[in-house]
């Protein structure tokens, strides 16, 4: 037995999952980065109000696009993960219907979707976000599906059932908590997917509308103005939030690896 | 394999067929439009597609190999920097940086995207394959390491790139919509944006099936090579 | 007249990676036609060992000391026989042997020596094209088609099926005899490995010791009388198998097909038979836990399979199961103590909350675990200690009746004993009854009563243990009893797949008696001696094996 910092007999699996991710360092850079990014430009705006200076803009612009990927991708995930669970709860022909569905949709460049969207029914947050869901959804659904017919742990249902549960217990209060941490790191993609769908709107000038500001609106802006060198700033904010997410996506699934039969 | 092929290509055909409806229902004349700017952005995403793997995979592979030291290490810097540049953001920083300039400059920037992710995928692929028990098997029969690498690894490592084609030329698509727009190219990406910002609906709905179309024919075809170098892909 | 030189040898060998030691001071010596087994545990180090002997190891890990090598091949053949998924079998083949005319008569002969049918065709197929059986055929061939001098198998047949299994590696041990090749085989002793060896040792903590002496195996008592307290009669599990368009219908898979038989309190009922016998979905079938069965399973004299729903739960706390994969059987986020508990709630919630925990204590203290296991989650529990927490679970609400599905297959040897022991003992003081499902014939003679052998749904056989362990009639029973000692069964080829079964009796394809008569007419249960029947046309004949 090590005498370690921890006791492999005695772990929890969250307490696994914690000591798992802390563990991968590009995982813990890239949470630290992600708060730069959000906060430097909140705090910043909130003291010295709006400037014209393409830097501090872009910095400015950080929350704003996060939050806007955050709600997108969150809204992704949920719609990819709800139809995922359909179809591994449906089996059989349903599923594999849903499944060659979500496969197809998830080939076509869905990235065109906001812009499409923007140009044809005018320029809004609201819209824009619902767009960029629309883009992410078929990878997530496909990505849960995955997930949840790999962690579907029949024998424990069984089990439980033997031990007197009902199935509606045994989906309660067991599956859907042991399933939540894999597929959250299955669905994770959809965040960076989302900010980069919203980022390409924003950089063709379809994106969101005047008073807000993102990394792509900005970039679209300096590209339209022929002020090109301009767009430097939020592009490399836009790489490095698209890394930081990538990085944190690494740590959460090495958080939740395979179990082992 | 000709049947795997030729299930394949049927099976795009329903897809093809919708999305060819869709233009024909949206634009009526304008889909011819649309179709006949195609060939430009075809020879785009493709250029950079072969552009992008060519140099990409390779050093991906030299990197699952060499996990450790000197040889391996560009391969990794590559792979790594894959999420963190999409294609259309490449663009956008080589027009800024160029200046404007060539169709030269173009291809070369959105050739980094699929670089990078031909490098992560098959550096992943053939760390794997290295790892795996039959490339073990094949050595523990007397076959020699070099063959070993070449006929059992190798094939394996390259079939998920493979699949990821269609991933990439999507992803190129994108790209090549700004930067038709940039480098002022006449191509269906350049068209798509211009009856978007117009907001003409039809024509742009037009343009977007036909891009969607190039892209499901590319997912296609690396489907089709997939099965090619994966036997067990031609079963699915 | 001296021993010859040996083959094989290894002095002083040490295997370490950056964390640990995995392998100390090891001595190894085989010599020509000689077969050595080495059994541990899973994560012992066994792989590591061969790996190293045959001088290819992993990144990361190091190793001492000298081994000496004949002149000619040493071959490892790794873990699952792994094939590469994107050469076919003659590629492979024409690789080991140089050249494709070669390699293709190579494939040919070691293939047909193996007993693979059809071999020629499927020199054109892909690994993935085969079936688990043949793979695993193909895997030894190739191995066998390089010609060495020592051979180092890593669990070789692992996860086929006992009678097919045995026969391999009886094979596998004539080989090496003929040729005068050393037959070094690794594996957990389950993986059967010991059976053809001629010496064996055992890997344990980083050292290669020969085997400890063996303690004397538990066995069921005399079989108690009385009535009995369960009662299947024509049991039957279908499954709907997919397809059929357009409403057409869809065919179903027979799993069961009307078994019956009854337990009496204290006795033990064991269903012995391999992959596809339908042993596991019957063991699940009596508890209710699958869908699709009819007939009638009658526990005190009513019947489970028709009652409700929620009256079916309330008898729940007297019918307890036990699990091939126990591990997988508790949810990984929460302790042992906290899930027993919670089945002691559900199945029996008259228990007040302390009277409760003083419940699970009990239930682990016996089931064999110490009272802190309560605080552990599943993750820190080794393969025993999670047999035994299931066992505890189940004995928690004091149940009268055990199912158990191969509860022993994740178990070493001594794990398995003890397990066993547990049981015999409960069974004993409490009058439990046990239907104990296995692919072990050697399990179920020790601990079941009464023993029967099904094979695609049916009973070919039944008849108290001690009589089946030495007069079985049916070749499939023998077939199982011989690979549970070691031995070779008299059985070809593979189970049959469930849903291409044979015409007429099942085990025709496999039987070394079978004749004409056997594929046109299903052969009925007839009796040999009262509480003797077994269903074979020829169980008269001499038992020629």
């Amino acid at each position: 037995m090590d005498a370690g910092r921890f006791d492999p007999v005695m772990e929890t699996p969250a307490q696994a999952a914690r000591r798992r991710f802390a563990a991968h360092r590009p995982a813990v850079h890239g949470v630290g980065a992600l708060a730069v990014l959000a906060l430097l430009g909140f705090v910043e705006s909130m003291l010295a109000g709006p400037s014209g200076d393409p830097v501090v803009r872009a910095l400015d612009a950080g929350h704003t696009t996060l939050a806007m990927a955050l709600v997108g991708g969150t809204l992704a995930a949920l719609v990819g993960a709800g139809w995922g669970a359909l179809a591994v709860a449906a089996g059989g022909r349903l599923e594999r219907r849903l499944t060659q569905a979500a496969r197809g949709l998830a080939a076509l460049p869905l990235a065109l979707l906001p812009v499409l969207a923007g140009g044809l029914l005018g320029r809004g947050v609201d819209l824009l976000i619902l767009a960029v869901a629309a883009a992410a959804v078929p990878a997530a659904a496909l990505a849960a599906r995955a997930t949840l017919r790999a962690r579907a742990r029949r024998e424990y249902a069984m089990a439980a059932r033997a031990a007197g549960l009902t199935p509606a217990m045994v989906l309660w209060r067991h599956t859907i908590p042991t399933v939540a941490g894999p597929l959250l790191a299955a669905v994770w993609p959809v965040l960076a997917r989302a900010l980069a769908v919203e980022s390409f709107a924003g950089a063709v000038g379809l994106g969101a509308p005047a008073p807000v500001d993102t990394w792509g609106t900005l970039i679209g802006e300096a590209l339209a103005a022929q002020a090109p060198m301009g767009l430097l700033a939020p592009a490399l904010l836009l790489a490095a939030a698209l890394a930081a997410l990538n990085a944190v996506g690494d740590g959460v699934a090495a958080a939740f690896p395979e179990e082992r039969p | 394999m000709l049947s795997f092929a030729a299930r394949r290509l049927i099976g795009a055909l329903p897809g093809l067929a919708l999305l060819a409806a869709l233009a024909v229902l949206a634009a009526g004349d304008g889909a011819a439009r649309a179709l006949a700017a195609l060939p430009v952005t075809l020879g785009l995403v493709a250029g950079a597609l072969a552009l992008g793997l060519l140099a990409g995979v390779p050093l991906g592979l030299a990197a699952g190999r060499f996990r450790r030291g000197p040889l391996g290490a560009p391969g990794a810097a590559l792979a790594a920097l894959g999420p963190a540049v999409p294609a259309f953001l490449a663009v956008a920083v080589a027009f800024a940086v160029g200046r404007g300039g060539s169709p030269g400059l173009l291809l070369a920037a959105l050739a980094v995207a699929p670089a990078a992710d031909g490098a992560r995928i098959a550096r992943a692929a053939l760390a794997a394959a290295l790892e795996g028990g039959f490339v073990l098997a094949a050595r523990g029969r007397g076959v020699p390491a070099g063959r070993v690498l070449r006929r059992h690894a190798l094939p394996a490592a390259l079939a998920p790139v493979a699949g990821a084609l269609g991933g990439m030329a999507a992803a190129l698509t994108a790209g090549a919509v700004l930067g038709e727009g940039l480098f002022d190219l006449p191509g269906t990406g350049a068209l798509f944006l211009e009856e978007a910002r117009a907001g003409a609906a039809g024509p742009a709905v037009a343009a977007a099936a036909a891009l969607g179309g190039m892209v499901l024919a590319l997912h296609v075809a690396g489907r089709i090579v997939g099965g090619w170098l994966d036997p067990r892909e031609r079963a699915a | 007249m001296s021993a010859p030189e040996p083959l094989l040898q290894a002095e002083g060998l040490a295997i370490h990676s950056a964390a640990a030691i995995i392998v100390r001071d090891a001595h190894i010596a085989v010599r020509p036609a000689e077969v050595l087994a080495i059994t541990g545990a899973d994560g012992a180090g066994k792989s590591l060992l061969l790996r190293a002997l045959a001088g290819l190891m992993p990144d990361g890990v190091r190793m001492e000391g000298g081994v000496r090598r004949p002149e000619g091949r040493v071959v490892l053949l790794p873990q699952g026989g792994p094939l590469t998924p994107h050469q076919t079998l003659a590629a492979q083949f024409a690789e080991v042997t140089g050249t494709k005319v070669t390699g293709a008569r190579e494939a040919v002969r070691w293939l047909e020596r193996l007993h693979v049918s059809q071999a020629a065709r499927r020199l054109e197929l892909y690994p993935h094209q085969l079936s688990d059986g043949v793979r695993w055929r193909a895997a030894l061939a190739l191995a066998l088609a390089a010609e060495p001098k020592v051979l180092l198998a890593d669990a070789p047949a692992a996860g086929l099926d006992p009678t097919v299994r045995a026969r391999l590696l009886a094979q596998l041990a004539d080989w090496a005899r003929e040729t005068g090749a050393a037959l070094v085989l690794a594996g957990h002793t389950r993986d059967g490995v010991a059976g053809p060896a001629d010496r064996l040792l055992v890997l344990e903590n980083g050292r290669l010791n020969p085997p400890p002496e063996a303690a004397e195996p538990v066995a069921a008592g005399p079989a108690p009388g009385g009535a009995p307290v369960l009662s299947v009669r024509d049991l039957r599990v279908t499954f709907p198998l997919g397809g059929g368009l357009f409403g057409a219908r869809a065919s179903t898979l027979v799993a069961v097909d009307g078994v019956s038989f009854d337990v009496a309190a204290g006795e033990t009922v064991a269903l012995l038979g391999e992959s596809g016998s339908g042993k596991s979905v019957l063991a699940r079938a009596i508890l209710r836990l699958l869908p699709g069965a009819t007939g009638r399973v009658l526990w005190l004299g009513r019947d489970l399979l028709s009652m409700g729903e929620e009256e079916l739960r309330h008898r729940r706390h007297a019918l307890q199961a036990l699990f091939p994969h126990p591990r997988a059987t508790f949810d990984p986020r929460h302790t042992i103590g906290a899930q027993v508990a919670e089945a002691l709630a559900a199945l029996a919630p008259e228990v007040e909350e302390d009277k409760r925990r003083a419940r699970v204590a009990e239930a682990l203290a016996d089931a064999g675990l110490p009272a802190a296991a309560a605080d552990r989650c599943p993750a820190g529990l080794t393969d025993g200690e999670a047999a035994r927490a299931g066992f505890a679970r189940a004995l928690a609400p004091a149940p009268r009746l055990l199912v158990c599905d191969e509860p022993l297959a994740t178990l070493d040897a001594t794990d398995r004993e003890e397990l066993l022991a547990h049981l015999l003992h409960h069974q004993r003081a409490d009058g439990l009854s046990i239907v104990f499902a296995t692919e072990d014939a050697d399990a179920a003679c020790r601990i079941g009563h009464r023993v029967l052998v099904l094979l695609a749904g049916r009973v070919v056989e039944e008849a108290p243990a001690g009589v089946l362990a030495h007069d079985a009639r049916h070749p499939y029973t023998r077939g199982l009893l011989a690979a549970a000692e070691g031995g070779r069964p008299a059985l070809e080829g593979d189970p049959p797949p469930a849903l291409r079964v044979p015409t007429g009796c099942p085990a025709r394809l496999r039987c070394p008696r079978a004749r004409d008569h056997c594929a046109q007419e299903v052969p009925h249960l007839e009796t040999v001696r009262p509480g003797h029947r077994v269903a074979c046309h020829y169980w008269d004949a001499a038992n020629e094996d």
